[in-house]
């Protein structure tokens, strides 16, 4: 070919693809002095028609089964209004906390007979087109963390704040006040500035090791938390914004994970034995630092998943051949959120390894979340509490000691020492 | 296409809310773009059925979502931006591509197709496909964006991270090769 014809822009000129003037009229000007030019662009054009006639030929115009449901959930999602609280806070305070409205939304594909199933929980703030709605300009504004690693005040939490009345006045608080996911997300946690997406508004910590109230499960927590500002980048105030529409997806690899539960949330049950998908309303978060939320896990392998798990096989158990097997992940969470202003969606995703620790050889802030967690089961009195007791949970709780400068984490253990003398007298011993 | 972010609060008012008319038109867009994105998504994965699996995700998005989110409604370019990212997420997560980028993309040519394939049936219908499936993955890429889905190269660019020069290079020299493959099977 001759080297002149051999130019990218006489096939964009061919194609069609709009060029600068000076370009257009330099290949113009070719195409007028030189027949064999002419001859190119021509051919060129007959292979976009080729490949178009081509293309045309291979469409089907009409939604595969599969996706005709999907269309259906769509609409019957739809008649669910999503949460729009953070749209409308007030911007003049100097200090902002916006909610984070999530809501979980687990998706089943119902595909039988295919392998490689893979569940998927989805955490869904609102719909991305629901902030277009009301003012395209609104977005979810995070108070920032302090500097690296500072831990922050604890959160005003209607539970916590029963939990801790209660036992104050020597009583037992209600089983259905005490909300597990409200006593985890009163705390905040010291989740480590993110370095393998540093550009991102979020970052998501993961950890994993096993259940310290039933040892053949596995914990996994997953930390969100906004991106670190230091203190020279903050702008005026202490407020950034970060990011709206924040979605969290956690995806389970069924060659990894039999069964699995979200700990909490027990007031938005889940119905998910054989719906096509299912929605779990987790209603508000208070998201002005941290969100954690932990999964309770059935590793593959195990026999049949207790009541209160799901399955993460529902129809079908995956091939030894299957691609899914052959990944090491357990989970992978992944984030979805929008930058302010923006209306496309970013997407990163986190994926977790198991390393099979032990609770032991976990970090402290893990051991001491799951204290948390653990009192918050054994106060609803829930079947799930496997092992836990309040001599147990204070002793998770105690390896949390490390970080308290402000004393939180202590009178939590004074919390859980007051419990284990009500209990003793004040309700039966575990059915 | 115009940023979709640029759009004026008025023109996202004016498109269809949720009900009917967003039904309609997911269906119309997943029977349009259902196919092209299994197909793309097959090329990255390597594997229809994860590629199944990457498209419903995708149009489950795109279900949350309505058609204010994009100029003319149409979603070509999310569409394929997004199912990209995902086919890319999980062969990641498969460890069949570590790290993907667009090298890797651009000097892998793809394996399904070999040369003896192609020239085993020389009918039309279908042959400049089957010429197309076996040049590299990249050209492959832009050659289905921009003659099955008529992206222009700008849109190309933004959904696989090429410039756009790159874009019209890879172009250029992807239809280079169907001229010369052509002309072998037809001599």
């Amino acid at each position: 070919m001759n080297a002149q014809f051999d130019d990218p822009k006489l096939t964009a000129y061919a194609l069609g693809e709009s060029l600068p003037d000076e370009e257009r009229q330099a290949v113009e000007r070719l195409l007028a002095e030189s027949p064999e030019a002419c001859a190119m662009v021509d051919e060129m054009r007959a292979l976009r028609a080729g490949l178009r006639a081509e293309y045309d030929a291979q469409r089907t115009n009409t939604p595969s089964r599969e996706l005709a449901n999907i269309i259906e959930l769509s609409e019957a999602r739809r008649e669910t209004p999503m949460a729009r609280s953070t749209t409308h806070l007030p911007r003049v305070a100097a200090l902002v906390v916006a909610s984070l409205a999530i809501a979980s939304i687990a998706w089943f594909t119902i595909r039988p007979g295919e392998r490689d199933r893979i569940v998927t929980a989805k955490s869904k703030a609102s719909a991305p087109g629901a902030s277009g709605e009301t003012d395209p300009n609104a977005s979810l504004e995070m108070e920032m963390e302090g500097p690296a690693g500072s831990a922050a005040a604890p959160r005003d939490n209607p539970s916590y704040e029963t939990v801790r009345r209660s036992l104050r006045a020597n009583q037992l608080p209600p089983k259905n006040a005490v909300r597990i996911e409200e006593m985890v997300n009163h705390f905040s946690y010291r989740y480590a500035a993110s370095t393998a997406n540093a550009g991102d508004p979020f970052a998501v910590h993961l950890e994993v090791a096993s259940a310290p109230w039933k040892s053949a499960h596995r914990l996994v927590r997953i930390g969100v938390k906004g991106r670190e500002v230091t203190p020279g980048q903050r702008p005026t105030g202490t407020v950034a914004t970060t990011a709206k529409d924040v979605n969290l997806e956690v995806e389970f690899n069924p060659a990894r994970v039999a069964a699995y539960r979200l700990i909490g949330y027990e007031n938005q049950p889940s119905k998910k034995e054989n719906s096509a998908f299912d929605r779990i309303d987790v209603g508000e978060i208070d998201a002005g630092r941290t969100v954690t939320a932990l999964y309770e896990i059935v590793p593959a392998g195990r026999s049949v998943p207790p009541a209160g798990f799901v399955d993460a096989l529902p129809y079908q158990t995956p091939t030894p051949t299957s691609a899914a097997a052959a990944s090491a992940e357990m989970l992978t969470v992944k984030m979805r959120y929008k930058l302010p202003g923006g209306k496309i969606s970013e997407l990163v995703d986190f994926p977790l390894v198991d390393d099979g620790r032990p609770f032991e050889a976990a970090t402290a802030d893990f051991k001491f979340v799951s204290a948390v967690a653990g009192f918050a089961m054994l106060l609803r009195d829930s079947p799930e509490r496997g092992d836990a007791t309040p001599d147990s949970i204070a002793k998770w709780a105690d390896a949390g000691l490390s970080d308290d400068t402000a004393g939180h984490r202590a009178e939590f253990i004074e919390l859980v020492r007051k419990a284990e003398s009500l209990l003793a007298v004040g309700r039966p011993g575990p059915s | 296409m115009t940023d979709p972010a640029t759009e004026s609060p008025a023109n996202l008012i004016s498109v269809p809310r949720w009900g009917t008319d967003h039904n309609n038109w997911l269906r119309g867009i997943v029977g349009r773009y259902e196919q092209p994105l299994l197909t793309f998504a097959a090329r990255i994965l390597g594997d229809p059925e994860l590629a199944r699996d990457v498209v419903q995700d995708t149009f489950i998005r795109l279900g949350q979502s309505g058609p204010w989110q994009f100029a003319s409604g149409d979603p070509a370019k999310w569409l394929f931006k997004v199912c990209r990212n995902r086919a890319i997420d999980v062969c990641r997560r498969m460890k069949r591509l570590t790290f993907i980028d667009s090298n890797a993309l651009a000097t892998h040519a793809s394996e399904e197709a070999s040369p003896a394939d192609v020239l085993a049936s020389r009918d039309d219908h279908g042959a400049l496909l089957r010429v197309v499936a076996r040049l590299p993955a990249r050209q492959q890429e832009v050659i289905q964006l921009r003659f099955q889905n008529d992206l222009s190269y700008r849109e190309i660019a933004d959904i696989t991270g090429l410039t756009e020069t790159n874009v019209g290079f890879l172009l250029h020299t992807a239809l280079k090769s169907l001229r010369e493959h052509r002309a072998e099977l037809h001599r």
